[in-house]
């Protein structure tokens, strides 16, 4: 019943959609382009530090991840003013087979747990050409089993005359609910934050919450005929429920002692800087680097760095090819202790690897073929891009993400 | 810890360094920065990549695509 009002739903926003192309507007009318772009997604993961099994055991996970992204560009003119209206939608589901997840309730099982992360973004925007200004903003909804998260923003993009430095400025506010039951007992009717079976006996958490506040900032500056530099620099703020409920921890009571497990504690606040520097550089006919470096720090202890290369080779006009190299560095969280290390009287306590001293690399490799079309040829496909990620941790786990995005163009005058 | 101090290092040198260095480009002059692989928003593909490395990692990319929304805790 649930799928068929979200079916109807998801027709219902299509169609709002589609009329909005019809609209005539009654000022004069210069271009109309909808870009529409098929993604699929399929990430697989495997590892032996499981969070929700205490920091041992199975991380297998495979992700299915279909979306759909339509964005409309139209130019229009408002007495002498040339501006421009933007409107973009992103609609899309992860089907999740987590052999972790299955064991919340049965800490023995084979089977893997089944779940579904269905996600709406839309985004409306208008740009005044003549002062290259633009303005957006919008709503968002992410819904999972184990939470159900509303986001909103606000963003504005001011280039200069030039057309050679553009800063931008971005506020985002997200509303989480982590309360379990939301796929599988009612929509509106959320019960309780689920923990592990065995420790359902205590309430370990009193907030089910939780807000984050971003502040994104970007600026991008042409420096020559070959190199395009971009500063972002972003402060997060974070309050509420921020560990996950049904994570195991099991203390260190000596070697005699019977087993004790609690559920992962975190402080309720959180504070994070993140700065990532963007260097483009065409360097010769055909090759252009495109390298990067983020930095992050955190009221958690986590300082960490990514160093990252993707080197796009223009095989032809029409193919490119792009391999992609990245490394990262990470300072752990002050929180964190592997299986059976943690003391019953610490305060918070996490055996949540992504939290841990850890670095990783990743080796990837991306295919963009540009199809050939008439010009006079209003709708067509531009561009199928295919890539593939490796990614290894250094605590054991890997993953492999595979990517293929249509691209497809309709444009009207 | 001796990469983490020289990466912020590097950084604030390489900022210091693009401020002293731009020059104002004619229309003509702008074929290889106008490259569509010249730009600095990635395709979807790589936005997806991000949000993975978001979630299997402590620290959040700056200018990435997650923000919050759900644990990340597979």
């Amino acid at each position: 019943m649930r799928k068929k009002y979200l079916l109807i739903g998801g027709l219902a926003i299509f169609q709002l959609f589609t009329q909005a192309q019809e609209i005539k507007d009654t000022r004069i009318q210069k271009v109309k382009k909808t870009e529409i772009e098929l993604v699929y997604n399929q990430y697989f993961q495997d590892g032996n530090n499981s969070a929700v099994t205490g920091g041992t055991g199975t991380e297998k996970l495979t992700v299915y991840g279909p979306a759909l992204k339509l964005k409309q560009k139209k130019n229009y003119k408002k007495g002498k003013k040339v501006k421009q209206r933007n409107l973009s939608l992103n609609i899309g589901a992860d089907v999740i087979s987590s052999a972790s997840t299955d064991k919340i309730d049965a800490v023995v099982s084979s089977a893997s747990l089944l779940d579904t992360r269905g996600y709406l973004n839309v985004e409306y925007g208008g740009t005044s050409l003549e002062k290259n200004i633009s303005i957006y903003g919008g709503m968002g909804f992410s819904l999972e089993s184990d939470y159900l998260s509303v986001g909103t923003k606000l963003g504005a993009i001011k280039k200069n005359k030039e057309e050679s430095q553009s800063l931008s400025a971005e506020f985002q506010f997200f509303n989480d609910d982590m309360r379990w039951g939301r796929l599988s007992k009612g929509f509106f009717n959320p019960k309780t934050l689920i923990y592990p079976a065995e420790l359902r006996g205590t309430q370990w958490n009193e907030k089910y919450k939780r807000y984050s506040y971003n502040l994104k900032l970007g600026w991008t500056q042409i420096i020559n005929k070959r190199n395009i530099a971009a500063v972002f620099p972003e402060i997060a703020y974070q309050a509420g429920l921020l560990s996950t409920p049904f994570h195991r921890v099991y203390f260190n009571d000596g070697a005699d002692a019977p087993e004790t497990l609690g559920v992962e504690q975190l402080p309720d606040q959180r504070l994070k800087f993140g700065l990532a520097l963007k260097l483009n550089t065409f360097v010769g006919g055909n090759l252009i680097l495109k390298n990067s470096i983020n930095s992050y720090k955190d009221s958690f202890g986590i300082l960490a760095i990514a160093f990252e290369n993707e080197t796009a080779i223009k095989v032809n006009p029409n193919f490119t090819l792009s391999p992609n190299v990245r490394y990262y560095i990470q300072n752990g969280s002050d929180y964190f202790k592997a299986y059976k290390e943690h003391d019953p009287s610490e305060e918070y306590f996490t055996s949540d690897y992504d939290l841990s001293d850890i670095q990783t690399y990743s080796l990837g490799l991306a295919l963009k073929y540009k199809l050939k079309n008439s010009k006079n040829k209003k709708n067509h496909f531009k561009t199928i891009t295919s890539r593939y990620t490796y990614y290894k941790r250094s605590d054991g786990l890997t993953s492999h993400v595979l990517s293929l995005i249509f691209n497809m163009e309709v444009a009207k005058k | 810890m001796k990469l983490l101090r020289f990466g912020s290092l590097f950084l604030i040198l390489l900022v210091l360094l693009v401020l002293q260095s731009c020059t104002a480009l004619k229309p003509y002059e702008k074929v290889y920065v106008n490259d569509p692989e010249m730009q600095m928003g990635g395709d979807s593909s790589e936005s997806y990549n991000k949000y993975v490395q978001s979630i299997r990692e402590g620290g959040i990319p700056a200018g990435g695509s997650k923000g919050s929304g759900g644990c990340g805790c597979n």
